[in-house]
């Protein structure tokens, strides 16, 4: 083969190279663009029938006790402020160990602490006591 | 007296065996080289991981170069070996030389040999995209799939380059070998030139992290040429959150998509996408810490050095290495402008909602193109943060460079 023959066949080769290049990459980029849109596609609308099943379910669990709201024979004593006899029997309890030398407890009161704690407060928290775990 | 002269013939035996009377000048240039990167790698910080122990790796192999040296075989006398081994004789194998019987001796390589095993049977650069992969999220990606346009069109620069190398007078291997330095990406220009044109390895290496290095230098003035200050100033929507599972398919999705229709590709994109999928599935944090710390330390240490080594006076100091150096910046510059002007279009055809800077990320060199993007929007608008949006063509630019040097393997490997 001449030396032009030769030369004209490697920049044919070059030129096949550069185009199988363009198409190739284009295609197999462009290919995983329409998988990813379906497959985001058909996750996203399956977390949201996830995520509207599970807000249906939770709306008729809060739904279901309003229908018996006045039971013809209350399942547990209930005492002031809503809480029922076996949750203050707990708290009583609890309060009476925590005072661990035989003292007499008497609750006059069970008031919900504060609960105004700011994300950033509870992060904080929620970090140290795992960072505490850690030790 | 004659303790004196074995002294005196002892010291003329170290001064003929040390380099002084070994090295050529080749190897004196290639050590002022070595410290001229060294110096880069310490003092400015030019990708120090890798320009560290490549340039050390230089150094070493042109000072002692049987460090570098393959297994040989000497051929020892057997009277003399036997005379040497209390007249024992050895299983060696013999070969007659002018009537005299020889053992052939197995001698061992020098210890960089043995650890650049690993770039020549291209098992380092996928280890490394296996630590990469742990670093990587695509979830920008994921959630502005175009991106990958971006990505696609900045490796242009690849198949370009190779045109204008083959022009030049670069073969077809080496060619393929000095384009994909466009794509930006170290580990697989070196996957890449281990099995095109593995004698070119320690141009090209330098080449390609030096220019990745000087990404920040390089594509502003193009970024700038080619943009209006109207384009740069553009503000992109927020990206959509991308939910755990969608994270979880992609490095499935991607191996399965990539192995069928691009075996070549497969290792590469294949341990970047194992390496992700330990780090999104969140149920191997073992294996991905060391993935991503301990492994990916030891392989940089093991390819850098061994890749330094490669580039010997003999091999660097040559024509060609002028002509990679040269092709080099000039794929990295039609990869940042082919990026780009494809942002134009998008820019265009999106009515202005594109902002083209993010063009310029998809030549891979992550992180650093996708904050050079960030940069030069900011110098327009201080309160325009384009680097979330900047990431997805970059690590699109990752795979598509991947892509690209599958492309090149099966057709010139």
């Amino acid at each position: 083969m001449s030396k032009h023959l030769l030369a004209a066949a490697e920049s044919n080769q070059s030129l096949t190279i550069l185009v199988t290049g363009f198409v190739v990459v284009f295609a197999v980029l462009l290919l995983l663009i329409g998988i990813i849109k379906l497959y985001s596609t058909i996750v996203s609308s399956a977390e949201n029938k996830a995520k509207k099943t599970k807000e249906l379910k939770l709306s008729q669990a809060k739904a279901a006790p309003a229908e018996t709201t006045q039971p013809a024979v209350p399942a547990t004593q209930v005492a002031d402020g809503g809480l029922d006899l076996q949750t203050v029997a707990v708290i009583t309890a609890a309060v009476e160990a925590y005072y661990s030398d035989g003292r007499k407890v008497r609750i006059t009161g069970i008031r919900r602490a504060s609960g105004a704690r700011s994300e950033w407060a509870t992060a904080g928290i929620s970090d140290n006591i795992s960072m505490r775990r850690g030790f | 007296m004659a303790l004196l002269q074995g002294f005196l013939d002892s010291l003329v035996g170290l001064f003929y065996d040390s380099g002084l009377m070994a090295l050529s000048w080749k190897n004196y240039a290639m050590v002022a080289i070595a410290c001229f990167l060294l110096f880069l790698a310490i003092k400015k910080q030019y990708e120090p991981l890798l320009l560290l122990p490549i340039a050390f790796g230089m150094l070493i192999v042109n000072l002692y170069p049987p460090i570098m040296a393959p297994p040989s075989t000497e051929f020892v006398p057997v009277t003399e070996y036997m005379a040497a081994h209390g007249g024992e004789a050895a299983n060696y194998a013999t070969t007659v030389i002018d009537g005299i019987a020889h053992y052939n001796v197995p001698t061992n390589g020098g210890l960089l040999y043995y650890l650049y095993q690993g770039v020549k049977l291209g098992l380092y650069p996928p280890l490394i995209f296996l630590g990469i992969g742990c670093m990587t999220d695509f979830g920008p990606l994921i959630a502005n799939p175009k991106s990958f346009i971006l990505g696609a069109a900045a490796q242009i620069g690849i198949f370009i380059t190779f045109i204008a190398a083959t022009f030049i007078g670069f073969t077809n291997q080496e060619a393929g070998a000095i384009g994909i330095i466009g794509g930006a990406d170290g580990p697989t220009a070196i996957y890449v030139t281990s099995i095109l044109a593995p004698e070119l390895l320690g141009p090209i290496a330098v080449a390609a992290y030096s220019y990745m290095a000087l990404v920040p230098i390089i594509q502003p003035p193009i970024m700038k040429a080619l943009t209006t200050k109207k384009e740069r100033s553009v503000v992109m929507q927020q990206l959509r959150p991308v939910s755990k599972l969608e994270k979880i398919l992609f490095p499935i999705i991607v191996t399965i998509i990539v192995a069928l229709l691009l075996p070549s590709a497969a290792p590469l994109v294949g341990m970047l996408m194992l390496g992700n999928l330990f780090k999104e599935s969140g149920v191997v944090d073992r294996i991905f810490k060391t993935a991503q710390n301990e492994l990916m330390n030891i392989i940089t240490i093991f390819l850098g050095t061994t890749v330094g080594a490669t580039a010997t006076g003999e091999v660097f100091l040559t024509g060609k290495t002028l002509g990679i150096i040269g092709l080099g910046l000039a794929a990295f510059a039609v990869g940042t402008a082919c990026g780009l002007l494809f942002g134009k279009l998008m820019y265009i055809f999106t009515k202005g909602k594109v902002n083209p800077l993010i063009g310029s990320a998809g030549v891979s060199a992550v992180p650093m193109a996708a904050r050079v993007s960030n940069k030069v929007g900011q110098e327009e608008n201080p309160a325009n943060f384009l680097l979330m949006h900047a990431m997805g063509p970059n690590v699109a630019g990752v795979i598509g460079s991947a892509v690209a040097a599958g492309v090149l393997i099966s057709i010139l490997g």
